[in-house]
């Protein structure tokens, strides 16, 4: 029993050092892509001074965020401000636990692993809320209001469309979801779904277009106007480390997770398999960003309540009378 | 929107300051905001933050050392302002002004509001949140400011007009540079279109957005393709040719509903039709002394005073100049475009909400800097 | 009918925009990594002014006549002379310029009656404190001509 105990509490520590390391290594290469990214499709080169083609830069950046004092304005709520940027994180990390990288590769395999990211992922526009909330400046209340309405509007439609993969495999656990896609991937069989997920997930990151709680040229930083220092690091590094969990729950949902295509694994293992496609899925949402203005705040509700939200429910009857009848 | 706008709860009103060191109030406005929720109330535009006193310092000038000033009012469009001085002084002065110096002066004051327009372009985009749109418009205006570079010598602040002609001949190389250069323009419009006209989110920010009706244009004196987007064909280089506009085939392009999409397309067009201005002129393009020599070195008008109205990029600007016959302005008023365009703001705005409001004041297109002076 | 349509047709709306911007991603960026890498400057470049060295009399002509100092609409030149006796042409001593405030309208080049005067092309001009922006244009020219 005790060891038992004593091995259960290593994996834990292991696992938690793991998932800290790669989330923190993860977010710098994400957002040294993003400016990457965003440079070339801007016909400029981006960083290049830090680091060869400036791979270094992040963690230059990293240090000065760090270095760096943390103001906390005189009228805000002190304890809400200084936990909101804790708070964002925490749901973060807990969401890795359950990401199929590999056939072997879990942390922890739950039957309900789909329902716990999404039950985590609900929280962290609590914290958005809070730190809107405590800094009591009139942009971080509006920028805050508004990721309330978004994220309540665009969990419905994103689970529901999560729903209907669910309906196909009878199951929430993501290995067997991944399992049941090893000759053709879901998001063939339900493209309509996948889009409505990669939207709403768009949307629940606050990625553009749908960026409106932090919109720069309405609300100047939205809901972390008033952060400064690694506290508002952290919830940068949490917007690009929610992309990835986003972006990995997509790949484990539609995109056949550790699986190559049709079946064909060309001889690489599954986490690369894995990584591959979730990175593939994370270039295309910044090159969305790139491109597209940012939505209204009410059309963005009019297109979650009059658009997502009756074709995902659509696509979810079409999906129960098909498994039913067929 | 106005349809949803309900008649507020007066304890729940906030008043938001936006500005003046917000990221798009463009420069340094400060718009005054009585908000429900994010519904716009009153607003209220409280300028002056850039005021250098340009109209104090003409009187103090001769007329030859305000030149540089003219350009400074509207940086964007530097050298139609200074073109617009040289004209006034030129016509009070009764100064003559060789053929070539006139088509050289339009052919730059043309392509000098192309790059005023491209960069309203981008940076209308950029309010509406869209980076990317702004830095390929950045990359079509640095080649007019090369051009420009090479025959003025600064990117800027031109001060490229003089009195009787401009300070440098053009060369084949700027006509040649000019002519692929509207080619590249033009050759870049369906990625443009492609890109941000046909969007539906763009299509969605701007339409029915921010009407201006002309009876409301009227009252407030707006101008320039704000004006010309509510229907009204105004523009002083047909209405009042100056210079040689009176030679050149062009259109003015107006809309029809004088919305925010309306004001956008104004403005492409206009950039279009400002290509064509230049390309009949440097069809047209005479031989000939780019500089009257024979004018005089200190320029006296005569007793009394002028009125010169001229289109900048932002519409109808005039310089009022009142002399006592010595070698300084008695007195010279600016009427700049801005002001107007942005007084009606306050009509504007009412029931729109605040990332309306953004997407409006882009459209507007003012320079503040120009409205403090 | 038209819910469906506008779906469709907005959304292949964003299609063709994301069309371009991959288009561009592929291309060559059109930036220059500056101080790796210089452009050339344009030959009409006004930078501060300078004194010309006519090679016939190997230094410059200005004769302090003060045209410039007159004209300069910000004030920034002030030029001094001598004569050597009373019937010979004054000839400049000290000519500085401030340019922290010249607004380089080049009106000063244009007026100046012995043609003296031109542009400099240096752009890179970093000092320490706001008096290095005053130039002297005489030890300059001294200072090419060793």
């Amino acid at each position: 029993m005790g060891s038992e105990m004593a091995s259960d509490w290593i994996r834990i520590i292991v696992g938690l050092i793991i998932v800290l390391a790669f989330s923190q290594l993860n977010a710098l290469f994400l957002v040294w892509l993003e400016r990457k990214v965003a440079g070339h499709i801007q016909l400029r080169y981006g960083p290049m001074e830090v680091g060869p083609h400036g791979i270094l830069q992040t963690i230059a950046d990293g240090i000065k965020l760090v270095g760096k004092e943390l103001i906390t304005p005189l009228s805000a709520d002190w304890k809400l401000f200084v936990i909101a940027p804790v708070l964002v994180f925490m749901p973060v990390l807990v969401a890795f636990l359950v990401l199929p990288f590999d056939e072997n590769l879990v942390i922890r395999d739950m039957n309900l692993g789909v329902l716990l990211i999404f039950a985590f992922s609900t929280l962290s526009v609590l914290a958005i809320l809070a730190g809107g909330w405590a800094a009591n400046n009139k942009y971080a209340l509006l920028g805050a209001i508004r990721s309330v309405a978004q994220n309540v509007a665009y969990e419905i439609p994103l689970l529901l469309a999560v729903l209907s993969v669910a309906l196909m495999t009878q199951s929430l656990r993501f290995s067997e979801i991944v399992a049941a896609q090893c000759r053709v991937w879901f998001i063939f069989l339900q493209p309509v779904a996948g889009l409505i997920f990669l939207i709403c997930a768009t949307a629940e990151t606050n990625r553009a277009p749908f960026d409106i709680p932090e919109a720069e040229s309405e609300l100047i930083a939205g809901f972390h106007t008033e952060y400064s220092g690694m506290r508002f690091g952290l919830f940068f590094l949490a917007e690009y480390t929610n992309m990835f969990i986003v972006s990995a729950v997509a790949t484990a949902l539609f995109f056949g997770g550790w699986h190559g295509p049709f079946g064909f694994s060309f001889g690489l293992p599954g986490i690369v398999w894995f990584l591959l496609k979730v990175y593939i899925l994370l270039f295309v949402i910044m090159w969305v960003r790139w491109t597209f203005p940012r939505v209204r705040f009410d059309q963005l509700m009019n297109f979650s309540w009059k658009v997502m939200l009756p074709l995902s429910l659509l696509n979810l009857i079409v999906t129960a009378a098909v498994l039913k009848f067929i | 929107m106005a349809e949803q706008f309900q008649e507020p709860v007066v304890e729940q009103i906030y008043t938001l300051n936006l500005g003046p060191q917000h990221p798009s109030t463009h420069g340094v406005l400060r718009v005054l905001l009585d908000l429900d929720g994010e519904f716009i109330i009153k607003a209220d535009p409280v300028i002056g933050y850039g005021h250098r006193g340009h109209e104090k310092m003409a009187e103090n000038r001769t007329y030859k050392q305000f030149m540089p000033n003219s350009s400074r009012m509207d940086y964007l469009s530097g050298l139609l302002y200074n073109h617009g001085f040289v004209l006034a002084v030129e016509r009070f002065a009764g100064v003559e002004v060789p053929e070539r110096a006139k088509y050289i002066r339009v052919i730059c004051a043309e392509l000098n509001r192309i790059s005023s327009h491209l960069l309203w372009f981008g940076t209308y985009i950029m309010d509406l949140g869209g980076f990317t749109p702004f830095l390929y418009c950045f990359d079509d205006r640095e080649n007019i400011l090369d051009i420009l570079d090479r025959v003025t010598g600064s990117r800027l602040t031109y001060s490229y007009c003089r009195f009787g002609g401009v300070n440098r001949d053009l060369d084949g190389e700027f006509i040649s540079m000019t002519r692929a250069f509207i080619e590249r323009l033009r050759s870049r419009w369906t990625d443009y279109h492609n890109l941000v006209t046909k969007n539906v989110i763009f299509i969605h920010r701007t339409r029915d957005v921010g009407v201006i009706t002309p009876e409301l244009a009227r009252q407030y004196g707006v101008v320039g393709p704000n004006l010309r987007a509510c229907g009204i064909p105004f523009d002083v280089r047909k209405s009042e040719p100056y210079e040689v506009y009176d030679r050149f085939d062009f259109v003015i392009p107006t809309g029809t509903k004088g919305d925010a999409l309306d004001r956008y397309n104004v403005r492409l067009e206009e950039m279009e039709q400002s290509c064509r201005i230049i390309e009949q002129a440097l069809d047209q393009l005479p031989e000939g002394p780019h500089i009257n020599e024979v004018a005089p070195f200190k320029v006296k008008p005569p007793r009394g005073e002028i009125y010169f109205a001229f289109e900048s990029a932002r519409g109808l600007t005039a310089y009022y100049l009142v002399s006592d016959g010595s070698p300084y302005p008695y007195r010279c008023h600016i009427r700049v475009p801005s002001f107007g365009n942005l007084q009606v703001l306050t009509e504007v705005f009412r029931g729109t909400l605040v990332a309306d409001a953004i997407s409006i004041l882009g459209s507007i297109d003012v320079v503040i800097p120009e409205i403090d002076r | 009918m038209s819910y469906w349509k506008e779906i469709i047709e907005g959304g292949w709306s964003l299609v063709e925009g994301m069309r371009v911007t991959v288009r561009r991603l592929v291309r060559p960026v059109v930036t220059v990594q500056y101080p790796r890498k210089q452009l050339t400057l344009s030959p009409a470049y006004r930078g501060h002014i300078e004194f010309k060295v006519f090679p016939e009399i190997g230094t410059h002509r200005c004769i302090a006549c003060g045209t410039c100092q007159r004209t300069c609409p910000s004030g920034v030149i002030k030029v001094q002379g001598v004569k050597d006796h009373a019937r010979a042409p004054k000839v400049a001593t000290h000519y500085m310029i401030d340019f922290t405030r010249c607004s380089l309208c080049g009106l000063c080049v244009e007026c100046c009656p012995t043609q003296t005067l031109k542009y400099s092309t240096e752009y890179q001009l970093e000092e320490e404190s706001r008096w290095d922006g005053v130039y002297d244009l005489m030890a300059r020219l001294e200072e090419r001509r060793t």
